[in-house]
């Protein structure tokens, strides 16, 4: 499904070079549940961006579904992510002046998807993370954990074939992370979509079926 | 999407109102500057009557005669008479050419317009006349104050007043001295207070008679001397010392020339030129120069140059600067507070571009949102233009110049601020458009 090959990025600042991530190798299946963990500056983000096609490595080669991606134009990659991938971040990244189902409709929107064809999957992704009574809520009426749960609504709504996930559980408490945690794993069960998630939380880890470490922006095995 | 892109655009608006605001003042107020200014331009410069020939007509209201320095030159000789020595004085004085001794200027003779320019052969219409002479006139007992022209018939055929009712008087009425007097609207109120008609009504002009009203012309809304008199009378009611002063070509007559086209302004003036040297030179006057102006040089002689010169494309230049100047003060703001703006929305842009906005999704998106703002803006800015103006007028701030709404300097004006608007919006999205999206997530906070 995803597919990294001596895969490096770097970061160039005036005075020096940081070395995000070096000559990273790995393959993710289809229908996988996949952790990565490493200390904090260790390059997890930063892998996770090159997975989900949101910034380009310096050296290396990514592909997903056999598509080679590195080389492709900023509009081809736009319409990549669309069609194939969903995110969700720590920080949830809901736009705050719109309502609940207006962000979630978000990646329909770039479909060119009708408004009623909009409404009624952003209403079932609404339904799955149990919010649809909040549909014309504003996030900011919402706690922490609606937030992320409308976040994971905006990310499935286009039914991509994987979702990355960096710390999704971050800035919640342990109840409300893991509700968030089961609504992934669901996910990954019961549609087969591949997850690709960020942790700091070794019991959330250990729920999915690998993990990958990471040390110094080096994979540890 | 238009749908979804309207909704942001309004909910950012009321979200950010101090910057709503601001954005909403200053566009409203850069068009309402736009919008009096070119309002005053049009109305000095633009070509309504009664000089809507305007770029055919040129002006000549002064005149210089030069005399140059002269020197006295002796030659001796010496003839034998008789035997004797005798020593011939002559006495010759030599003319030192473009060494200016004396400068007269003044307006033109009646005579020089008779025997020189009247003759002119590119001009289609010559007209005499004076300009703005005053007059006391009182009625009802009350002193009241006015200024008149003196003019000739060709006068109503170059500039084309509009009759409220009657019309321009005809050479007959010139040559035969007729007592008939044009008013201008507002004149004929005031002397006569407000009346269905005004035609046929005497005016009393102190020893000169009584004068029948033949006609009332508009309001005249321009600054321009030749033709914002209160009252127009033919020119042979001018006494013969004020058509001809004694010496050489001076008087106090103007002459309007109208060219048969534009192109052929030019010509006219190298027709001039010919027509100063072949004046006779007399009274120990050397040179002679009219000083044709066009409308604009007329108009800016009330504030820069001379009788000499000719600076209407220079004032124009001057006051289009002004005017770029002050703009630049709120379209930069505008631009750097739209900057701020989009910058303050990267997180915004950052999860579009995740979820698949294109580039050109983004900036239709911010496209959108700066059409909407500029939109109110110019609405609001067109409130604003016609209430100050409304006050102007009312202040006569510009005196007799009234200003006048114009419908093509509002399209040009909102296009201008669009633009900006356009700019000021693209640029920022276009570097975050172009940013990786894992950079403009960063950076912004929601
Ligand atoms: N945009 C950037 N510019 C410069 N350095 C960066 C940038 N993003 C990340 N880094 C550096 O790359 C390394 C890895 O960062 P990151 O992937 O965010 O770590 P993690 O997510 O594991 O905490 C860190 O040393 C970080 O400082
Ligand atoms: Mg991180």
């Amino acid at each position: 499904m995803i597919e990294l090959k001596n895969l490096s990025k770097s970061y160039y600042t005036d005075v020096l070079e940081t070395v995000a991530l070096n000559d990273i190798s790995l393959k993710i299946g289809k229908g996988e549940f996949v952790s990565i963990m490493g200390p904090s500056g260790c390059g997890k983000s930063t892998l996770l961006n090159m997975i989900g096609l949101l910034d380009s490595p310096t050296r290396g080669h990514v592909s997903i579904k056999g598509v080679n991606l590195e080389n492709q134009k900023e509009n081809d990659l736009a319409k990549f992510r669309n069609e194939n991938l969903g995110f969700i971040f720590q920080s949830f990244h809901l736009i705050s002046d719109l309502s609940v189902i207006d962000n979630v409709e978000l990646p329909l929107l770039y479909r060119g998807e009708s408004a009623k064809e909009r409404k009624r999957l952003s209403e079932e992704a609404l339904e799955k993370v149990g919010l649809l009574n909040r549909k014309n809520h504003y996030p900011n009426q919402l706690s922490g954990g609606q937030r992320q749960r409308v976040a994971i609504a905006r990310a499935i709504v286009g039914k991509p074939a994987v979702v990355m996930a960096d710390e999704p559980t971050g800035n919640l408490d342990s109840v409300l992370g893991n509700e968030v945690m089961q609504l992934l794993l669901d996910l990954n069960e019961q549609e087969k979509v591949t997850v690709v998630m960020v942790t700091h939380d070794e019991s959330m880890a250990r729920k999915t079926h690998r993990v990958i470490r990471l040390y110094d922006g080096s994979l540890v095995n | 999407m238009l749908k979804n892109y309207f909704k942001i655009a309004i909910k950012v608006l009321k979200r950010n109102k101090l910057y709503t605001f601001i954005s909403l003042f200053g566009i409203s107020f850069t068009l309402m500057v736009l919008m009096l200014a070119s309002a005053v331009l049009e109305n000095e410069l633009g070509a309504n009557p009664p000089l809507s020939k305007r770029d055919r007509i040129l002006f000549l209201p002064s005149f210089t005669g030069q005399g140059f320095e002269r020197e006295k030159i002796s030659t001796y000789d010496t003839t034998e008479v008789n035997g004797v020595m005798k020593i011939d004085t002559t006495v010759t004085t030599k003319i030192i050419e473009g060494k200016v001794a004396s400068n007269t200027v003044s307006s033109l003779s009646y005579k020089l317009y008779k025997d020189h320019l009247s003759r002119m052969k590119t001009p289609e219409l010559i007209s005499v006349f004076i300009d703005y002479a005053p007059l006391d006139v009182y009625p009802q007992g009350q002193k009241l104050t006015l200024n008149g022209n003196l003019t000739d018939a060709a006068y109503w055929k170059i500039f084309d007043f509009r009759f409220v009712e009657g019309g321009p008087f005809t050479r007959e009425a010139v040559d035969n001295k007729a007592n008939v007097i044009i008013l201008r609207e507002s004149t004929a109120e005031k002397y006569f207070g407000k009346q269905a008609s005004y035609l046929g009504k005497e005016l009393a002009w102190g020893i000169q008679g009584s004068f029948k009203v033949v006609g009332v012309v508009k309001d005249a809304h321009t600054s321009n001397r030749s033709v914002r008199a209160d009252f127009f009378v033919p020119i042979s009611w001018a006494g013969e010392n004020e058509l001809d002063y004694p010496q050489a070509y001076f008087g106090s007559c103007v002459v309007a020339l109208l060219a048969k086209t534009p192109a052929d302004m030019p010509k006219m003036e190298e027709e001039l030129r010919n027509v100063e040297n072949n004046l006779e030179k007399a009274n120990n006057f050397d040179r002679y120069m009219i000083h044709e102006k066009n409308a604009a040089d007329v108009y800016a002689w009330q504030f820069m140059g001379t009788q000499e010169t000719r600076k209407g494309g220079e004032f124009l230049g001057i006051v289009l600067g002004v005017l770029a100047f002050f703009l630049v003060i709120p379209i930069l703001n505008l631009v750097n507070l739209n900057v701020t703006r989009i910058f303050e929305r990267s997180s915004e842009i950052g999860v579009r571009k995740a979820f698949g906005a294109k580039t050109g999704d983004l900036l239709l998106q911010f496209l959108f949102e700066n059409l909407i703002i500029t939109f109110l803006g110019g609405i609001i800015g067109v409130f604003l233009s016609l209430l100050v103006m409304n006050v102007l007028n009312r202040a006569e701030v510009f005196g007799v110049t009234k200003l006048t709404f114009n419908l093509s300097v509002l399209f040009i004006s909102i296009f201008i601020t669009f633009v900006f608007g356009i700019l000021s919006g693209f640029l920022p999205a276009w570097r975050i458009a172009k940013t990786p999206v894992a950079g403009a997530l960063k950076t912004g906070k929601l």
